[in-house]
């Protein structure tokens, strides 16, 4: 019995009665003409908001596996998205490279992840100049 | 017959718990489940009866694909009750163990919102958009959305209250007046979905269900208590639950407490209001507007502002005060704008964007060449958004 209880709370979801994806829709000032076909074919942001749970991503840990190879991870909260890892090299990202301190790593991060929160990044690899700052980049 | 109909309820929630389709924390598989099992079924019965209903079944909030979904569970624990009772299998355990996980979902969903509220991730404050709307075009259950969004102190109140809730139903102790809170916030947030056409009647519906169902036992006590003012004990049914080893319970509430409180914890981001917003973010004011280098009277703009909303959205304000958004991918690198609209027409804009004076410069990428030179909007100082409480009128000035 123990542990079918541990099973099934394992499956347990969360439900919730926050934004809807009609909300956040119109939010954006969206018009009812344009809802549909924004569900149907699930444009843009429209499937980041249901039952209330809104989507947000961070930036993980930011991890530096050789001179020419930068991996970024981030996570999805509220989200049927897993975690994502992008590999950056110095043809596709030169500044991450260029990058000398902590606070031009952030800005860089900021300028290819503008929708992610980047508070308490794990950053690997990296110099004694890469210490964790508190606050995110200033614009 | 009242038996059954119980059982049948438990049935059916417990169902209602495992397949109704809601991601949190990063995975899906509930969703693959009910979309393996039920998208079928429930797709074969939507194209049939219902040809207007929205094409692609995700089983969102407030959709006919949603309705059918539940009415199917409702079919199935109705028959698995009477197919258990047939073949002479024990049903005794069903409103048991349908009262002990209840508890937790219940448990879960109060903490997830409001630990929400309390961090101002559900009623977020009010995007410059809105806030620049005529208040008669928004729709209800927008006004409503964006009400909510001023007040923080309403929204930590409020949360607060969910907290509570979810927090005493976890304990067996509590549970029952944990439940009663419940109830009440559960027949108000039903309430104010049915009052504002907020598109999530028919899942707090199922809620106060499950929730009522759960004070079902006892609801003929408390009055008899309350009313009567007689001195009465609780049902021994109430008691008759399934024990919960100590160390699995506090397990389970570890969970619940990580699951509800990792996003806030691991970006210590405790009030979205002060989340930074995107670049360019904001509300601006329309100064010029040139066509093929040709500068239009003011009268003549065809569109009088335009605002950047945090999901990467641009939205034009219309002279007559009707906005049409876009979506937009940026490349601040380039300084470059890809406009997206419903059709999936493109266009290219590149910008040029002076934070300090709060001058931003659109030039578009069409055939008639539009520039746009637009000022920042001090939105933030709009009345809407100001935190002072006034405890008599007399300060009013």
């Amino acid at each position: 019995m123990k542990i079918l209880i541990c099973i099934a709370a394992c499956l347990f979801s969360v439900a919730g009665y926050a934004q809807t994806k009609l909300i956040a829709f119109r939010s954006h000032s969206g018009s009812n003409a344009n809802f549909r076909t924004a569900v149907e074919k699930d444009l843009f942001d429209i499937g980041n908001s249901n039952f209330g749970i809104v989507e947000r991503e961070k930036v993980d840990s930011v991890i530096k596996e050789s001179k020419n190879r930068i991996i970024v991870s981030r996570k999805f909260y509220g989200s049927a998205k897993g975690p994502q890892r992008d590999t950056l090299t110095n043809a596709n990202a030169s500044e991450f490279f260029a990058a000398t301190n902590m606070q031009m790593l952030k800005e860089a991060l900021h300028k290819k992840y503008h929708r992610a929160m980047l508070d308490n990044i794990q950053i690997i690899g990296f110099g004694n100049k890469f210490k964790q700052a508190n606050s995110v980049p200033k614009k | 017959m009242v038996n059954y109909f119980k059982r049948s309820f438990a049935v059916f929630s417990l169902l209602g718990f495992l397949f109704i389709p809601l991601t949190f924390l990063e995975f899906d598989f509930q969703y693959q489940i009910t979309k393996f099992i039920f998208y079928s079924p429930v797709a074969f019965i939507q194209n049939q009866f219902f040809p207007n209903a929205i094409k692609n079944i995700e089983f969102s909030s407030d959709t006919i694909g949603l309705n059918i979904l539940l009415g199917l569970l409702l079919i199935i624990s109705l028959l698995l009750v009477v197919g258990l009772q047939f073949f002479r299998l024990s049903t005794e355990r069903i409103i048991p163990l349908f009262k002990l996980l209840s508890a937790y979902y219940v448990a879960i969903v109060f903490l997830k919102y409001g630990f929400d509220k309390i961090f101002k991730r559900q009623f977020y404050l009010p995007e410059p958009n809105i806030l620049y709307s005529n208040f008669g075009s928004l729709t209800r259950d927008t006004l409503f959305w964006s009400t909510m969004g001023t007040s923080h102190i309403y929204s930590i109140v409020t949360g607060a209250i969910e907290v509570l809730a979810g927090a005493l139903i976890l304990f067996k102790r509590t549970r029952i007046a944990g439940f009663f809170l419940a109830l009440i916030v559960s027949i108000n947030i039903l309430l104010i979905n049915i009052s504002f056409d907020i598109s999530v009647k028919l899942f707090t519906s199922f809620l106060l269900m499950v929730v009522f169902f759960n004070l079902y036992a006892v609801l003929k006590t408390t009055y008899v208590f309350f009313i009567q003012h007689k001195a009465v004990q609780l049902p021994a049914s109430v008691h008759n639950d399934i024990p919960v080893n100590k160390r699995v319970h506090a397990g389970l509430c570890a969970v619940i407490v990580g699951l509800v409180l990792t996003p806030a914890i691991s970006t210590r981001n405790f009030n979205d209001d002060n989340t930074q917003r995107p670049l360019l973010h904001g509300a601006y004011q329309i100064e010029h507007f040139t066509v093929n280098n040709d500068s239009l009277n003011r009268n003549d703009f065809p569109y009088r502002r335009f605002f950047i909303h945090r999901n990467d959205y641009i939205i034009f304000q219309k002279e007559d005060e009707t906005m049409v958004d876009y979506f937009f991918e940026i490349n601040e690198g380039a300084k470059q704008m890809t406009i997206t609209d419903y059709e999936n027409n493109k266009i290219s804009v590149t910008y040029n964007y002076n934070a300090k004076e709060g001058d931003l410069q659109l030039s578009f990428g069409n055939k008639a060449h539009w520039t746009i030179q637009s000022k920042a909007l001090n939105w933030k100082a709009l009345p809407a958004l100001q935190d002072g409480m006034h405890y008599t009128i007399d300060e009013i000035k």
